[in-house]
């Protein structure tokens, strides 16, 4: 035990106390900082290691030391807010591909196609119940220009709905981008972060950098992080590996065929029915959830689906008016297609014009041509019937289901999906908000805390500064004894 | 609530609830300021399909809301028309019996077959009554004249009747369908046409050849049977108009009601609810700016 010990004792003890100051400045300075982890000094009693014949028996241990620099931090929670997060980000992506079909081709009977059709049910009804030749032709003439409004109706939702794929197809685009250069990002970090380590020094604002790439990443694509020793991580989309180590690969978008025939679409000629898939560095990749995923889904599911649905009805449209108009002799069809295939949404159109369109059984040239039979039957098809049992000679008859009534159906289902596509963004993000409180909690800086330390390291250093004075003092008068 | 708190979890949640309540808010006031709860279709998939539902009925209803006026137009129509029919035919036989007495002179006998000639012509008028453009009494047929003159024909018969028997059929409700007109041919038409009868009863008038006026009366008695038992079928045909109507009526009146039910807005609820909110919304504005004022720092010097 020398004489000067108490004043190495007390210098450790400022230093240490300086460091949990500065310590605390820097937690205090990033207290708003996104994905911020505070840290905290390690620090131990130091005890004086001492053997041998000189050992002395009573000795405080010789200051303190400090052992680390810890960044406060949660694995679980901060994976589990990860995923959270991509998963809400995927729900509220998903979300807004619905609102966006809704907003195209949505329905409330007020607004949208079922007011156009309702408009049309009506011209063939006023057109069935006109007696006469007075105002005729002002009827078969607003049966025609209501049905092209229908027809162009139908045709510019399909049009809208190619044109929503489009976009999804350059959304994906920007967010591979994105992904490709977070991944990047990512591993000239990893780099940085190994090569710190390995000098001993502390790489905790780097890996904070880093978790919120990873976040960031994670909301794009869902992707899962694989922690190595060395202190870099492995970043995979699905199965295929998007960084390894100091490596990163790029993420592409392309269009094929179909699910099955993977011959590649031009971006400029991609229809709906084509698919979207993500390569990273050659490898097909299927994005787990995040805001990637959600748009594969929506062009490659949604926008399918709908367009489909939207098929149908044209289909459906085309055959119950074409059946109840075409009659014996057969004439030419009501609404036909454009291209001579079957009709499909987008190449839907009519088939006559106000002049050679007919009404009534019978030909012109004869007179017996004001029954209205045709233009009766095809209102009937617009509205449907509710089915009759048989009385008396009467054969019963069958309910007609109305083509007002298939709208209806594929605008209800539309409404339910797009409502519950909401309902789950909204839960998806409520769940994520608790998650990363949870995050938060753990690694986020409480100033109150940060007061209470910085008083504390205060008070610490005023004392060992006291200590270093009282030793000095001391040390004053031994050596004044000698003159 | 969850372990540790920090200054940034506090506003971060706090955030989080003023944007909830106000996303509230924002919806309460849409509603109250657009007056429908139903912008669109998602905002409540069960209700909007009960909207679109209704709306189509309403439509269907209104449609045959307008079938019924048309075919009572058809009745009111045809009504009158008959009732003319009938009273000229009523006429005729009195005129009938009058000349099969024998005991009017030459001129007495060319009055009544003047007057019996005039009052064909009117039923000629009423046979041939438009409506729309075309005769009532023609069937299916647009044709403006139902029944007439054969001008080249030198006998009997010397009208044609243009009726082709057909039915007209408007719809009344869903799947159901109802005759509008009456046939010329049951009234007016035949073998050979009430014209034709006409002609000769007016010939053998003048003639004074009294067996064949007295043998007419039976005929003139079909026609007259046939024209009432028409007005019959028309008034039968109002009355089913009249309960149909007051079906549609209540219907649509339903429907509507419903439909008010399910996209309208009750603005006192929605007031009401608003006012709610609006509480909520400030005592989370005041404990928010409480909260996040205060740190240890106040209170150390």
């Amino acid at each position: 035990m020398s004489t000067f010990s108490g004043i190495n004792t007390a210098r450790r003890a400022l230093s240490a106390a300086q460091l949990g100051m500065e310590t605390t400045g820097q937690n205090i300075a990033n207290v708003n900082t996104e994905g911020y982890s505070r840290q905290r000094v390690e620090q131990s009693a130091s005890v004086l290691n001492q053997t041998g014949q000189f050992a002395q028996r009573f000795v405080p241990g010789d200051g303190v030391s400090v052992t680390g620099l810890t960044r406060v931090s949660d694995a679980l929670a901060t994976a589990t807010a990860r995923q959270d997060s991509a998963a809400a980000k995927e729900q509220a992506t998903a979300a807004g591909i619905w609102s966006a079909v809704e907003n195209a081709i949505g329905d409330t009977g007020t607004t949208g196609l079922s007011a156009n059709l309702k408009d049309l049910s009506s011209a063939w009804n006023d057109l069935a119940s006109k007696s006469g030749t007075d105002g005729l032709a002002g009827a078969r003439s607003l049966v025609v220009t209501r049905s092209q409004t229908v027809v162009t109706q139908v045709v510019g939702m399909n049009t809208q709905l190619e044109g929503q794929y489009d976009q999804l197809g350059l959304q994906a685009q920007t967010l591979a981008t994105q992904a490709t250069t977070i991944a990047t990002n990512v591993a000239k970090l990893n780099t940085g972060i190994r090569e710190t380590l390995a000098s001993g020094a502390s790489a905790n604002e780097l890996m904070d950098q880093r978790d919120q790439l990873l976040n960031q990443l994670s909301d794009l694509t869902g992707s899962r992080t694989v922690h190595r020793d060395n202190g870099t991580v492995d970043v995979l989309v699905g199965n295929a590996t998007i960084v390894t180590g100091d490596f990163s690969y790029g993420l592409t978008v392309g269009n094929q065929v179909s699910a099955t025939d993977k011959t590649a679409v031009d971006p400029g000629a991609a229809r709906i029915g084509n698919v979207l898939v993500v390569t990273i560095g050659g490898q097909v990749a299927e994005p787990v959830s995040g805001a990637l995923k959600a748009t594969l889904d929506g062009a490659n599911k949604t926008l399918a689906d709908q367009k489909a649905g939207l098929d149908a009805f044209a289909t459906k449209l085309t055959d119950k008016v074409n059946t109840a108009y075409r009659g014996t002799p057969a004439t030419t069809d009501f609404f036909v297609s454009a291209d001579g295939n079957p009709v499909t949404a987008a190449t839907l159109t009519l088939g006559v014009t106000t002049d050679s369109f007919r009404d009534s059984t019978g030909t012109d040239d004869n007179p017996g041509s004001a029954d209205r039979f045709y233009a009766r039957a095809v209102s009937e098809a617009f509205n449907g019937a509710p089915a009759k049992p048989a009385t008396g000679t009467t054969p019963a008859r069958d309910a007609v289901v109305g083509i007002k009534d298939d709208w209806r159906t594929h605008a209800t289902n539309l409404a339910a999906s797009t409502q519950s596509a909401g309902n789950r963004a909204e839960l998806a993000s409520q769940v994520s908000l608790k998650s990363s409180a949870v995050r938060d909690g753990v690694s986020g800086v409480n100033l109150d805390e940060e007061m209470t330390n910085l008083v504390a390291y205060q008070h610490a250093y005023s004392a060992a500064a006291k200590v270093l004075t009282t030793m000095d003092e001391a040390l004053q008068s031994l050596l004044n004894m000698v003159r | 609530m969850l372990g540790r708190v920090t200054q940034r979890s506090i506003a971060t949640n706090a955030l989080a609830n003023l944007q909830n309540t106000q996303t509230r808010m924002a919806k309460l006031q849409d509603q109250i300021t657009s007056g429908t709860s139903l912008p669109k279709g998602s905002t409540d998939s069960v209700r909007a399909a009960a909207a679109l539902r209704l709306n189509d009925q309403i439509a269907v209803n209104t449609e045959n809301g307008r079938n019924l006026d048309e075919a009572r137009a058809w009745m009111t129509t045809q009504e009158p028309a008959l009732q003319s029919t009938t009273n000229a035919l009523q006429k005729i036989r009195e005129l009938a019996v009058r000349a099969g007495n024998g005991a009017l002179n030459e001129t007495g006998r060319d009055a009544i077959a003047k007057e019996i000639l005039a009052l064909k012509e009117t039923i000629l008028g009423d046979a041939n009554t438009p409506y729309q453009g075309r005769a009532v009494f023609a069937g299916t047929r647009d044709t403006t004249t139902a029944f007439a003159p054969d001008a080249s024909a030198t006998a009997a018969p010397r009208y044609s009747s243009s009726d082709d028997g057909g039915s007209l059929l408007r719809t009344i409700s869903p799947g159901v369908t109802m005759t509008v007109n009456i046939s010329g041919d049951s009234v007016y038409g035949g073998s050979i046409t009430v014209f034709d009868e006409l002609d000769d009863l007016a010939e053998n008038v003048s003639r004074g050849n009294t067996t064949a006026v007295a043998g007419a009366l039976s005929t003139i008695d079909k026609r007259i049977t046939g024209a009432t038992n028409a007005m019959a079928v028309i008034g039968a045909r109002t009355n089913q108009l009249d309960h149909a109507e007051e079906v549609n009526a209540n219907q649509l009146a339903y429907l509507e009601a419903q439909l008010d039910d399910v996209q309208g807005v009750d603005p006192a609820k929605a007031y009401v609810e608003f006012t709610q909110q609006n509480v909520a919304y400030q005592a989370a504005l005041q404990v928010t700016a409480k909260t996040v004022q205060t740190s240890l720092l106040d209170f150390l010097r």
